[in-house]
This record gives C-alpha cells, structure tokens and sequence, in this order.
C-alpha cells in the first residue's frame, strides 16, 4: 500500500513539472510560430501580387492592399489528396480570376503526387475564373487523385470568395 | 570513448540493433530530411538521457515506462514546438515523423538500457553518439535513395543534378526496404557476423 502511493505521486510530480515546462514551452514559442504562420502568408501574397505589402485577415478569407487600395484576395485551402493534406494558397483579383496557386505544404507521393508543386501545372490556373478552371485545367497523368484534390480545392475557394 | 564507438559505429542502432526502422524507411527519401530527423532525434536522445539520468534513483522498476513515456513525448513536443518556431522549413519537411519521434525505440532502448543505469555525463555521451549514429545511417540510406530514385541531389537549395536515370521505386518504401537490405548485406559482406 505505501510502495503503490510512493510510485503514484512520484510519478505525478514527474507529470505536473513536465507539463510546467511543457506549456512554458508551449507559450514561449506561440508567438514566433504566429509570427512565422504570417510571414509566410505575406511571403505567399508578395509572389502572388508583386505590389501587395500588407495582408487584411477578413472572414475566412484575407484581403491584400497595396498603398492602402484593395488589389485583390488571398484564400488559404486545404483538401485532401491521394496520402496528405494540400494546403494551397490562392490569390484572386477582383475580377475573381486567378492570380496565381501555390502549395504551402503537401506529403503526397515524392515524384509522383508531388508533381503538383510543379510550375506547368500550377501556371494552368492564373488567369482563369471558376468555369475556365473546371474546363480547362487538366488533372496531371499518373497523379489524378493529388491533382484533382488541388483542383477541387481552387474550385470550392473561388465560390466562397 | 567506448560508448561513442559503440553507438556510432559497433553498435550502431540503426545497421547493428537493427532499432528505429520506421523512420528509418520512411524519413529517408532525400538527404535533407533524413539529417533533419537525425538531429532532431539526437536532440531528444540527449534530452531525455539528461533527465532520465538525474531522476533516475526516484524513478521505481515499477514506473519507470509510463515515466520514461511522459519524459520522452515532453521532450518530443517541446523540440516540435522549437524547431516549428525557429527552422519552420525544415519541420514543414518531416511534418508527421516529428512526432513519431516519441514511439522511435532508439531513445526508449537508449533510456532503458543506458540513461536508466548510468550517471548525466555518459548518457550525455551515449544519447549524442546514439544520435550521430542514426543520423549517419538515416544520411547512408537517404543519400542512396535520393541519387538513384530522382538522380540529382537537392540539399537546402543547392542543387546537383548528376544526369542520372530516375529510378522512381527507390522513392517509395518499397524502394527504403531493397536500399535498407543491400546495405545491411554489404555491412555484413564487409564486417562479417558481429
């Protein structure tokens, strides 16, 4: 009886400091990995819209200024694909066509699925709206599945912008 | 300096123990992420040596797994938490296999076995050899597999494209299986039965 109370709160006090030092972890980096989560949106805009320099959270959607005046919209996606979550981020003009589409992150298939990141395939977009996109934008042979899910996702975001 | 040869080169835990083949398969698909997830298991090798080395007379038999479990995934979290704050690049890459580090059986085999029976210093020592001889192993098997399945080395940017054929399989796990074998095979061609 008093080994098992003994072996019990030692392990407790094990938890409760490991959990202090957890969440000091936790709050101590919370703001850097903010930091780097915007950065990489901005990051995203400026290859997006070479004149944009500031970024305007709005809904689910955020807004992209330049000199203070409205040029266009950015929307973070994500679908899922053939073995990975594809995050994508898309810039829209005001004209709801497409500026440009690119993958924040994907774990699709090295060489195969990860064709997707490709410029030939990426470039197929810019300047298309909705219809033009499910028309004319052809999945990738041999990576159907990534490349549809990509495709799908750019769909759904232009139809909540 | 027996514990550095030993966990870098005699015992080394991936080629000898034959420890921690999964990420081993399966983080192994170019040579920037199989370094990235040796260091970052070396982090937590020393990491918990150190810990499980100072706490090691409280800590009973009888609890020392669920404590060894608990300190190895804090450890885990904490350096996820790091490397996603200050080298976002390199955590976007490994992703899923950050934390798969907590169930890799190097760092429990390594608790158990040494950190649990020895003073902070060797653990110190054996964690950082342990850990440089996984990254070796992990940088063996990814630079292979990088070089014949997409035929141009891409480290950080810098990229050398050697002209080779793009022999695709050795890309998949499938491919990480055949690599794996015909280094163990040449290990033992070379060194014979240790």
């Amino acid at each position: 009886m008093k080994e098992i109370l003994k072996n019990t709160s030692i392990l407790f006090l094990i938890i409760i400091v490991l959990g202090i030092f957890l969440s000091s972890a936790y709050n101590f980096t919370k703001p850097k990995i903010e930091e780097n989560q915007n950065n990489e949106l901005i990051k995203k805009a400026k290859e997006l819209f070479l004149s944009a320099d500031n970024v305007i959270k709005k809904n689910d959607y955020y807004e992209v200024f330049s000199n203070e005046k409205k040029i266009g919209y950015i929307k973070q996606t994500s679908s899922l694909g053939y073995s990975s979550e594809i995050k994508l981020v898309i810039g829209i003009d005001l004209d709801k066509n497409i500026v440009g589409v690119k993958v924040l992150s994907q774990q699709e298939t090295p060489g195969i699925g990860s064709k997707i990141m490709d410029e030939s395939f990426l470039s197929k977009f810019i300047g298309k709206d909705k219809n033009k996109v499910a028309e004319e934008v052809d999945t990738i042979t041999g990576a159907t599945i990534s490349s549809r899910a990509a495709i799908n996702a750019v769909l759904i975001s232009l139809e909540e912008i | 300096m027996s514990i550095v040869k030993d966990g870098i080169l005699k015992k080394n835990p991936v080629f000898f123990m034959l420890l921690g083949l999964c990420p081993a398969l399966a983080v192994t698909t170019s040579i920037e992420n199989a370094i990235g997830m040796g260091i970052a298991t070396t982090f937590v090798l020393v990491a918990s040596g150190i810990i499980i080395s100072i706490l090691r007379n409280f800590i009973s038999e009888k609890i020392r797994i669920p404590a060894f479990i608990v300190i190895i995934a804090t450890m885990v979290t904490i350096i996820s938490l790091f490397m996603e704050a200050y080298i976002p690049l390199l955590y976007s890459q490994l992703g899923i296999y950050v934390p798969l580090i907590v169930v890799n059986c190097i760092v429990f085999a390594r608790a158990l076995s040494f950190a649990y029976k020895n003073k902070i210093i060797p653990s110190v020592v054996d964690g950082l050899s342990n850990g440089v001889g996984f990254t070796l192993a992990l940088f063996v098997i990814g630079s292979i597999r990088e070089i014949i399945g997409t035929g141009k080395i891409d480290f950080y940017g810098i990229v050398i494209n050697l002209h080779l054929p793009a022999i695709g399989i050795f890309i998949f796990p499938s491919g990480a299986l055949l690599i794996m074998g015909l280094v163990l095979a040449l290990k033992k061609h070379i060194w014979g039965e240790m």
